[in-house]
């Protein structure tokens, strides 16, 4: 199958350690609370590499700004990186220090923090941060020495992907979300335009493992929808499931479908194509749109235009 | 809108089977049903995804291919990113076997899986009928190398063959991939044959191509993507559309080809080596030894495996019997192939045997003065078959049960041929007490027995016995394939007796093709030849037919044959029949040479005078004259 192994392990592992973060209470004290220097995040980046992101500290002249350095557990490190110490994070964990770099605070939604590191590991982050910039080296994403090992240098690579990627984002993204909804408060029951729940024939009788599997996996609706009726005629279905949330349109044979425009990984601002179904009652927009730090960005082309944001 | 009441559902396009076996295929029915209707198309993607991430829980694996094909139509979900393709996504079903549903016309793949066994067997849903077929294609890759191999016996090999599919179907397409799984099992599943299928089956010594080449190809890119190894024939050219899905294409248009390519990978070594059967070994190669000679009646293939157990040897934990039987089974093999001399040479170390071991029994005596009495039947030395068997037979009438009753129906068998062919009094009288027996005994084997009673009514000129006894045969509701053989060269000898025409459409249809018993068509043609108001040309086209049917069974020339000499008399006819002087001369040069004075041979006694009255041009009434002396005719 094309959905690789390795990044089907690599987000295991990113989930297993927000999850084992998360339960530390003395870490974790207070989930709503802005970001703050030693918070640990961790982003949707479509990039095969696991990094945590530290938060290092507020700019000096602009507090809207913080530094943050990828970390990872790599087993290399090379001259601008930080191994840091078994007994303060209580797990193999590497600051890139010569990735850091600046982000505006909101890109840093509470939700998406995992964890933080005590002061005295974060101590050890600035020291290394300040004598890169010592050496004027700060921001350029070069490395002091030359690491030759080209497993890190391969390495280095994705970690510098990913902070361009999550940089770019956190540039072309809307500052306003407009109507957040979280995907809790989303209906559960089918919309009317989308019909009535209908059983799955025989699955029942099947007497097959397999085939009951089968019938459960496309019988179990975890499916949530939020409908938005359009002034200009027919109703705007947002479909949002664990893998991200599609449109659909139900509407009059004379009225197109609205303009829909979602936010991609990179931040970049892309208008979805409308599909006619066979029997012309429905159309699916494409593409389907996945989570990006756990929300999805509408711009509804209504009069006047309107921004949702749905998020997990 | 107008849905159904009922999802389509997963049971509705396929059973369990189907979709473990052929996944994409079921998903693709179902797509089918869901772009029916808005409803089900509206959310298809995040269905099919579903589907998809339980299928792999299941350990069920796709194609990127596929994949990506749903993908560009829109039905992939964002949970399944594409990428580059590389060895490890794709299936490795081993080897596959492709099969067309006839009524609906699909067509699926079928995954073979081959185990090592104790005899040969298939799952009933599988076209192994009977499983041996492919014991004697892995045979025939064998004998196709022309290895070295006398002591090598791969008959020892025996293999379960289980259907991942569970559609019953038939036909021999799928024998090669049958002998693909089995290759793969024995040689450790190689990588080479992780996703293997074949497109050629076999004819004779060719391979051909099979009935539907690229639908069937087509299934298997569906199932999988791309394949590691496809065998198809030279000229396909629908295959060849194919090969660019394959990692290999072996290009095959005989068994030997095939053979060449699979040795290359070192894969038939495994079967070749040569070390003595076990226990296990030896009853696998007992069974094949008596399926060839007792039911197929290869009886070169039956002496040539025979040679090979006896020169590879077996263990200690191997049983006399089967031992002993191998030994039985060559004398027999030399004799029903023609090889009297060798025969005798070996029936009587038999005899000593029985008359000198400790743990002998009359029956063994029996049985060994039966095969040296038969053995000297074909060297024509008929006094000597009746002096060993006439005692025998005599002691049998006063003490029947001191030998089982089969071996009573031997001795006087044999004893009975053997008085036909003297011209005796009494010829018959053998053959009623034969009859006596197995009537009781074993009813299955009466027609042999009617029909040397027929024989010998028909060559002592007794017409309307011969009808009654013919009639007879032909009512058995059991007559085995080669009493029927027999009897319709009867009925043709009857016939020309007679002076009519007479022939048998299934005999006329036979072919000399290798491996097959060829004697019983050679006596049949020849009689049909000598019918009266046959033209020189079909007669001679008939006669050169049973030479061709008479060497079929013993080419090899090492020792002296009745079969060889029966060919000789063929070419002699021929020759008489179409007034061909040049084989006249060439022909009666070498059945003289055939009936030389020689020890050991009763021919030159028995033949000198006919022989000497045949002339030196070709002349049919000395050449019918001559044929009429043959003791088999």
């Amino acid at each position: 199958m094309a959905t690789s192994d390795r990044m089907d392990r690599l987000r295991h592992a990113v989930k297993e350690a927000a999850e084992a973060l998360a339960q530390e209470p003395a870490i974790v004290n207070d989930r709503a609370k802005p970001a703050t220097a030693g918070d640990l995040y961790v982003f949707t980046l479509a990039v095969d590499a696991a990094l945590e992101w530290l938060v290092v500290r507020e700019h000096p002249d602009d507090p809207d700004l913080l530094l943050v350095v990828p970390a990872d557990d790599f087993p290399l490190a090379g001259t601008s990186d930080v191994a840091l110490p078994h007994e303060l994070v209580g797990r193999p964990l590497t600051a890139r220090c010569g990735d850091a770099f600046w982000l505006p605070r909101r890109a840093y939604p509470s939700r998406l923090r995992v964890g933080a590191l005590p002061q005295e590991a974060l101590r050890l982050v600035r020291r290394k941060l300040d004598d890169l910039s010592h050496r004027q080296t700060l921001g350029s994403g070069e490395h002091v020495q030359p690491n030759i090992d080209p497993e890190y240098e391969s390495w280095i690579g994705l970690v510098r992907q990913s902070r361009e990627l999550l940089q770019r984002r956190a540039d072309r993204m809307p500052i306003d979300l407009g109507q957040v909804i979280p995907f809790a408060q989303l209906a559960s029951a089918l919309p009317q335009a989308l019909g009535s729940v209908r059983p799955y024939a025989l699955a029942a009788e099947s007497g097959s493992p397999l085939l009951a599997t089968l019938s459960e996996a496309l019988g179990a609706d975890d499916a949530r929808y939020h409908e938005i009726l359009l002034n200009e005629g027919g109703k705007l279905i947002l479909l949002a499931d664990e893998n991200g949330v599609r449109g659909v349109w139900s509407g009059p044979a004379n009225s197109p479908p609205p303009r829909l425009v979602a936010f991609g990984q990179a931040g970049e601002p892309s208008e979805v194509t409308w599909h006619q179904g066979p029997e012309g009652h429905l159309h699916r927009a494409e593409p389907h749109l996945t989570w990006v730090d756990g929300q999805v960005i509408f711009e509804i082309g209504t009069d006047p235009s309107q921004t949702l944001t749905i998020q997990r | 809108m107008t849905a159904s009441i009922f999802a389509p559902s997963p049971t509705a396009v396929g059973d369990e089977r189907l979709w473990l076996t052929n996944p994409v295929y079921c998903i693709e029915r179902l797509i089918d049903q869901w772009v029916g209707t808005d409803l089900d198309w509206a959310t298809l993607p995040e269905k099919l995804s579903r589907l998809i991430d339980c299928l792999s829980l299941h350990e069920i694996r796709l194609p990127p291919e596929a994949m990506a094909k749903w993908a560009e139509r829109g039905f992939l979900g964002s949970g399944h990113r594409l990428e580059c393709a590389t060895e490890f996504d794709y299936p490795r079903p081993g080897v596959v076997g492709l099969v067309v549903d006839s009524v609906v016309g699909d067509v699926w793949v079928v995954p073979l899986r081959a185990e090592k066994s104790s005899e040969w067997s298939a799952d009933p849903t599988l076209p192994f009928s009977p499983p041996t077929v492919l014991q004697d294609l892995l045979v025939l890759l064998l004998t196709a190398l022309k290895l070295p191999n006398a002591g090598a016996v791969p008959e020892r090999f025996a293999f379960t063959i289980r259907d991942s599919l569970g559609r019953p179907c038939s036909g021999p397409s799928m024998n090669v991939a049958g002998v693909l799984a089995i290759i793969r099992e024995a040689n450790g599943n190689p990588p080479l044959l992780d996703g293997a299928c074949a497109v050629v089956q076999a004819d004779g010594d060719n391979l051909v191509q099979v009935a539907s080449v690229r639908p069937k190809l087509e299934a298997f890119v569906r199932e999988y993507g791309r394949g590691t190894l496809l065998v198809r024939h030279r000229q396909c050219a629908e295959a060849a559309a194919f090969d660019r899905s394959f990692d290999h294409c072996w290009v095959v248009s005989s068994v030997s080809d095939f053979a060449e390519r699979l040795e290359r990978q070192g894969f038939l070594r495994t079967f070749i080596k040569s070390i003595p059967l076990d226990l296990g070994d030896a009853d696998v190669v007992g069974a094949r030894l008596r399926r060839l000679k007792d039911s197929h009646h290869r009886y070169a293939e039956a002496l040539d495996l025979s040679s090979r157990i006896q020169a590879c040897g077996f263990r200690s934990n191997v049983p006399g019997e089967l031992r002993r039987e191998v030994r039985r089974s060559i004398t027999d093999l030399y004799r029903h192939l023609g090889y009297h001399e060798k025969a005798e040479q070996l029936a009587r170390e038999e005899v000593k045997r029985s008359l000198h071991l400790v743990a002998s029994s009359y029956d063994a005596q029996a049985l060994a003065d039966v095969s040296l009495a038969a053995a000297l039947f074909d060297s024509h030395r008929f006094e000597e078959t009746v002096g060993i068997l006439q005692p025998w037979y005599e002691r049998l009438a006063a003490e029947p049960l001191i030998v089982l009753p089969m071996t009573r129906v031997m001795v006087f068998n044999t004893l009975g041929r053997a008085r036909v062919t003297r011209g005796d009094t009494g010829w018959e009288e053998p053959f009623r007490r034969s009859l006596d027996i197995l009537l009781q005994w074993e009813p299955t084997d009466l027609p042999r027995t009617l029909c040397y009673l027929a024989h010998g009514f028909i060559r002592h000129g007794l017409p309307k016995d011969a009808e009654e006894v013919l009639r007879q045969i032909e009512e058995h509701p059991d007559i085995h394939e080669v009493s029927r053989w027999f009897l319709r060269f009867y009925q043709a000898e009857q016939a020309r007796r007679g002076g009519m025409q007479w022939i048998s459409e299934d005999m006329e249809n036979a072919s000399p093709d290798r491996g097959r018993v060829g004697h019983p068509f050679g006596f049949y043609f020849q009689a049909t030849a000598r019918q009266a108001g046959r033209a020189a040309d079909d007669a001679g086209r008939r006669f050169e037919l049973a030479s061709e049917f008479f060497l079929l069974e013993a080419p090899g020339t090492e020792y002296l044959n009745i079969q060889h000499f029966l060919a000789d008399c063929m070419r002699l006819a021929s020759a008489a029949w179409r007034n061909d002087r040049d084989l006249w001369d060439e022909s009666r040069a070498a059945i003289a040479g055939r009936i030389k004075p020689a020890a050991g041979s009763g021919l030159v006694t028995y033949y000198s005078e006919r022989f000497n009255a045949l002339g030196s041009t070709p002349n049919r009434e000395a050449t019918e004259a001559f044929l009429t002396r043959v003791p088999f005719f």
